[in-house]
């Protein structure tokens, strides 16, 4: 009676996290999960899909609604064992009073697998004694999940004791805090309810992680990108006459903070939507460093030269002058007067050119400018706080359960605190001569360099990425 | 002493108290029994007065307060008022425009046709009359089935249309609703099936009255009309018929309509002679000018009196015996509601502060230091009490093995010698004694002594007797058969169910609880008590807000205007 897509239907008593734990477990917010009881009235069913064919096959149901009842009928039944659950459902399909449990029961008649789900943070019930009688009494191949969604571990060995006398395979999986690795485990632990899903299971483990390291790849590849607009950042205006300079200058860092700003909360939305969350958000608080010391110089420009350009000026207008001395002398100065007009030239433009020029018009137009530019930034500072940043938001975005839904709790540190929540302070020198080599890249204009640079951050961002999915990477606190 | 309570004054009620379930219940109690102490005991003196009068005075206090707090406030009462004030206007008027209307135009003459005197009959009185049977049929039918009005035409079409709507709602919109707006949905039509379970009659009779001075006005309208019409112009009657109906016959069938007024009105006017019956025959082929006017004008004395007597008098009749109707209903009405109770029980128990010294542990007093708690009234001794009476329910339970507890000699001490106040017999609220069902698992961690104090406490009601529910291997009809033994031979006047609120309301439980209703019957009291998560050595420890506003929502949802939930420990 087994179907061609092994279906695991989930179960448990009303409340106890069924729907959170399947959310958690097919990275789906949209099913509806709520601190009331009743939620789920119908069964919904989440295909796993490799390659467009459904593998396997979860299904949530409502909760049991008459526990006593349904096992009372199913003590008293007298025919066929294999058609107890069909004669069930047939027998009180008609009465609104069972509809959850004939609903429930359904996927059972139908050959499911069944996923007994509990809440381990209350005590063990008599109802939930019945419940697991009835389940044994169907015949299914089951496990048990205890979902805690409490921080209370008090009844925990009171289920453990219940469960061994009718489950084989029993896990601790909170529904709302489970990572990645968890998740993976869980799916490992549905192997133990039967063995003839061990291959099935192995296949949807294996297209699990692929899914996942591509996931990481393309978040190496985000953050590598902003990393790049960020510190590749040049700006630069004009000043004009009599215009605060302050202000300008106040003006040009507020627009490269916003840009910053910008662009990382567009990356994280990027990561936020590849790993499946479209009601969860967390903002990390706004950047403090960018307020303080962004890199900016002042320079200015006569005739649209800059004064590196005006004082090579200086020097060709000198020495064509002394050119012109030499020539009248008949050469016999021997271009004496020329090096020595260039040398004055370059001096004079040097040292007196802007007094000189100051205020220069020509037809009422001003000929000297003096421009203010912000960026390319050089302090590495500003590359390791955004990269924690990153990793920091990249944390929390996987290890924010599906089934999670207080998301008033979400409070991220902002990053900028290294020494606590940097991710960065434990790299070891390779890993900070990358970063180096990387915002040298970015302050030079050689595509070639910058291409380089960029893929050898990325490839040191994949491995740190897996290393943070696999919880195995440590933030400096 | 009787009490003038209105329907507004019920609905002033209903409200304040509904008003009173957020509260605090600590500051309920301390505002409540001031309010006795200050302005209801000197008024009612030691007469020992019924629910309705102390309750009656509390809703006047209640009214004053509120207009001293916050100016002139809108109560329901006053709504109520307003609103039937203008509808029983517009129904005089929409009677009479009616009423008036149809019989103007109906006796519309040109002088060619006379108005038809059986036309006129058909529409204005038998029409009416077959009304008033059928109204008298359901009458009777109420009447031999001992159902009330309840049973009325209207209400079973309103729960007709109201059960209609929720299996619709249940198929469709209740679907796509998220778990608690659906429980809050529930708990409305709940909440309102149980205000009609309660208050039917109550509500039911202004609608009744309302129909009657409808009818009163179509009939007067109907008169004044006919008697304009007769005043101010030419109207001709005459009667016609295709089968060969002899005038006699006709005037026989006149003399017998006229009866209930022949004998006092004088024969030419009470009813017309057999010679104007004669004369007034139409034959449409002959026309009506041979016809005499005298003749003609014979009969509109007769249709007045018809209306009025088969039309008229009996809506006014009607109309009174409507009034007489409401008024019973509210001399009957029950104030023996949990929220009333719990009111009464408020009012008569006297607040107890304990301070300074305490000399054994809280446990043993029920009282914390510096903390202000409210125990039961009047001292009596265990005795006393309904449920400690020898050849009680628990001995004779715990001779036939019942699993029984009841609050041993050597738990004595531990069991507060305190009982709700005695009211004067048959008038004040009674409060009796409670048959607590404890879960298995919470059974053996539920001292006797420990759940009569909070019960006690909670609902000023006594322990009868405390009977262990649930157990693994026993089914529900074996548990209601316990209990209704018990039941049946104790002196429990209630049931209270102790519940876990962590616990999700399935609908078996549910269905246990209607169960035990119809075991406790109407007057009985049925309680479920709810406790929270087991804590530290105990299991009376308090319920989170979730928890108690679903376990409020589904109960309100069973429609049981009796039902009351409490909780065991405040939070």
């Amino acid at each position: 009676m087994t179907r061609a897509v092994p279906e695991f239907a989930v179960i448990g008593h009303p409340n106890e996290g069924k729907s959170s734990v399947l959310s958690t477990l097919a990275e789906d917010d949209s099913v509806r999960v709520s601190p009331v009881p009743g939620e789920t009235t119908e069964c919904r069913s989440f295909p796993v899909v490799i390659d467009g064919r459904e593998v396997i096959r979860f299904i949530d149901t409502p909760g049991f609604q008459n526990p006593r009842r349904v096992l009372r009928w199913m003590q008293e039944y007298q025919g066929d064992d294999g058609a107890m659950l069909a004669r069930f459902i047939e027998a009180h399909r008609g009465d609104s009073a069972f509809h959850d449990d004939c609903e429930l029961l359904a996927p059972l008649r139908d050959g499911a697998w069944v996923i007994f789900v509990v809440d381990g943070s209350r005590p063990v019930r008599n109802v939930d004694r019945a419940e697991m009688e009835i389940l044994r009494l169907t015949g299914c191949p089951r496990m048990a999940i205890i979902n805690c969604k409490e921080d209370e571990t008090t009844w925990l060995g009171q289920w453990r004791t219940e469960f061994r006398k009718h489950f084989n395979a029993v896990r601790i999986f909170n529904s709302c805090r489970a990572t990645y690795v968890e998740r993976i485990e869980l799916l490992e632990s549905l192997k133990a309810i039967d063995q003839e899903l061990q291959e099935v299971l192995e296949r949807v483990i294996s297209a699990f992680r692929h899914d996942w390291a591509a996931r990481n790849v393309r978040t190496a590849a985000i953050i590598t990108a902003l990393l790049t607009d960020v510190l590749s950042y040049r700006r630069s205006v004009t000043l004009r006459e009599g215009e605060d300079e302050e202000g300008v200058r106040r003006r040009l860092h507020d627009e490269y903070v916003r840009y910053v700003e910008h662009m990382e909360q567009r990356a994280q939305r990027r990561i936020r939507s590849l790993f499946r969350h479209n009601i969860f958000d967390c903002r990390l608080p706004p950047h403090s460093i960018l307020h303080e010391n962004l890199a900016s110089a002042r320079t200015w420009q006569f005739l649209g030269l800059s004064a590196r350009q005006l004082v090579l000026a200086g020097a060709v207008g000198g020495a064509v002058i002394g050119a012109g001395v030499d020539v009248a002398a008949a050469g016999i100065t021997f271009g004496v007067f020329c090096t020595l007009g260039g040398v004055l030239g370059a001096a004079g433009t040097a040292l007196h050119g802007r007094e000189l020029l100051s205020g220069a018009r020509l037809l009422g137009m001003r000929l000297v400018r003096e421009r203010l530019q912000v960026g390319p930034v050089t302090n590495i500072q500003l590359l390791y706080i955004l990269l924690d940043r990153a990793l920091l938001f990249y944390r929390h975005i996987i290890n924010w359960a599906h089934g999670r839904r207080d998301y008033d709790h979400c409070q991220l540190p902002d990053g900028q605190d290294r020494a606590r929540h940097g991710f960065t302070t434990t790299w070891d020198r390779a890993a900070r001569k990358t970063c180096e080599r990387f915002l040298r890249a970015m302050q030079q204009e050689e595509p070639g360099e910058r291409q380089e640079a960029g893929a050898e951050l990325q490839r040191l961002l994949e491995g740190v990425l897996e290393e943070i999915s696999m919880d195995r990477a440590g933030t400096g606190g | 002493m009787k009490t003038p309570w209105r329907i507004p004054d019920i609905l002033d009620l209903e409200y304040l108290l509904a008003r009173d379930e957020d509260t605090d219940p600590v500051v309920l109690a301390r505002r409540d029994r001031g309010l006795y102490l200050e302005f209801i005991r000197p008024q009612v003196g030691d007469s020992r007065p019924g629910p309705g009068v102390l309750l009656y005075h509390w809703l006047r206090q209640r009214r004053r307060m509120l207009s001293a707090e916050g100016g002139d406030p809108v109560l329901p009462g006053r709504l109520w008022r307003e609103i039937h004030g203008i509808l029983r206007i517009l129904v005089i008027l929409a009677g009479l425009v009616t009423g008036g209307g149809l019989a103007y135009s109906f006796l519309a003459y040109s002088g060619t046709r006379p108005v038809n005197v059986a036309l006129y009959l058909w529409i204005f009185v038998v029409s009416q009359q077959f009304l008033l049977l059928l109204l008298a049929t359901l009458a009777v039918y109420r009447l031999l089935s001992g159902r009330g009005l309840r049973s009325s035409l209207l209400c079973s079409l309103l729960v007709r249309l109201v059960s209609g709507l929720l299996v619709k709602l249940r198929g469709g919109l209740l679907r796509k609703m998220d778990a608690g707006e659906r429980l809050r949905l529930l708990a409305v039509l709940g909440r309102g099936s149980a205000r009609l379970r309660s208050h039917g009659s109550l509500l039911l009779w202004p609608m009744f009255i309302l129909v009657q001075l409808f009818a009163v006005s179509f009939n007067g309208g109907v008169l004044a009309a006919t008697l304009v019409k007769v005043v101010t112009a030419d109207v001709a009657f005459g009667w016609q018929s295709t089968l060969q109906v002899s005038a006699a016959a006709v005037a026989r069938l006149v003399r017998l309509i006229a009866l209930p007024w022949s004998w006092f009105v004088p024969p030419g006017i009470s009813y017309p002679s057999l010679a104007r019956i004669e004369g007034s025959r139409m034959v449409l082929k002959d026309g009506i000018y041979h016809l005499a006017t005298v003749d003609l004008a014979s009969w509109w004395p007769f249709l007045c009196l018809a209306v009025l007597f088969y039309g008229l008098l009996p809506r006014l009749g009607l109309f009174l015996a409507g009034h007489i109707g409401l008024r019973r209903a509210l001399a009957r009405f029950s104030f023996d509601g949990p929220a009333c109770s719990r009111l009464l029980h408020r009012m008569l128990t006297p607040g107890l502060k304990t301070g300074g010294s305490v000399a054994g542990p809280a446990g043993e007093t029920g009282a914390v230091a510096g903390e202000e708690v409210v125990v039961t009234g009047e001292r009596s001794t265990p005795e006393d009490a309904p449920g400690a009476e020898p050849g009680d329910a628990g001995s004779r339970a715990a001779a036939s093995g019942e699993t029984v507890c009841r609050p041993g000699p050597g738990e004595d001490d531990r069991i507060p010698e305190r009982r709700p106040p005695v009211p004067g017999p048959g008038e004040a609220p009674r409060p009796v004694a409670l048959l607590a069902l404890v879960p298995d698992e919470l059974h053996d961690h539920c001292p006797a002594s420990t759940l009569a104090e909070q019960v006690m406490a909670r609902t000023g009601a006594g322990l009868a007797g405390v009977v262990r529910i649930g157990e693994e291997d026993e089914v529900e009809d074996e548990t209601l058969a316990r209990v209704r033994d018990l039941y049946g031979q104790g002196e429990a006047g209630g049931i209270l169910v102790l519940q876990e609120a962590w616990q999700p309301p399935i609908r078996e439980f549910l269905d246990f609880l209607t169960r035990l209703r119809g075991l406790a019957g109407t007057e009985g009291r049925l309680v479920v008590a709810l406790v929270g998560r087991p804590g530290a050595g105990t299991i009376f420890t308090p319920v989170t807000e979730l928890n108690s506003r679903v376990w409020h929502q589904s109960l309100a949802a069973l429609g049981d205007p009796g039902l009351e939930i409490i909780e065991m420990v405040a939070p």
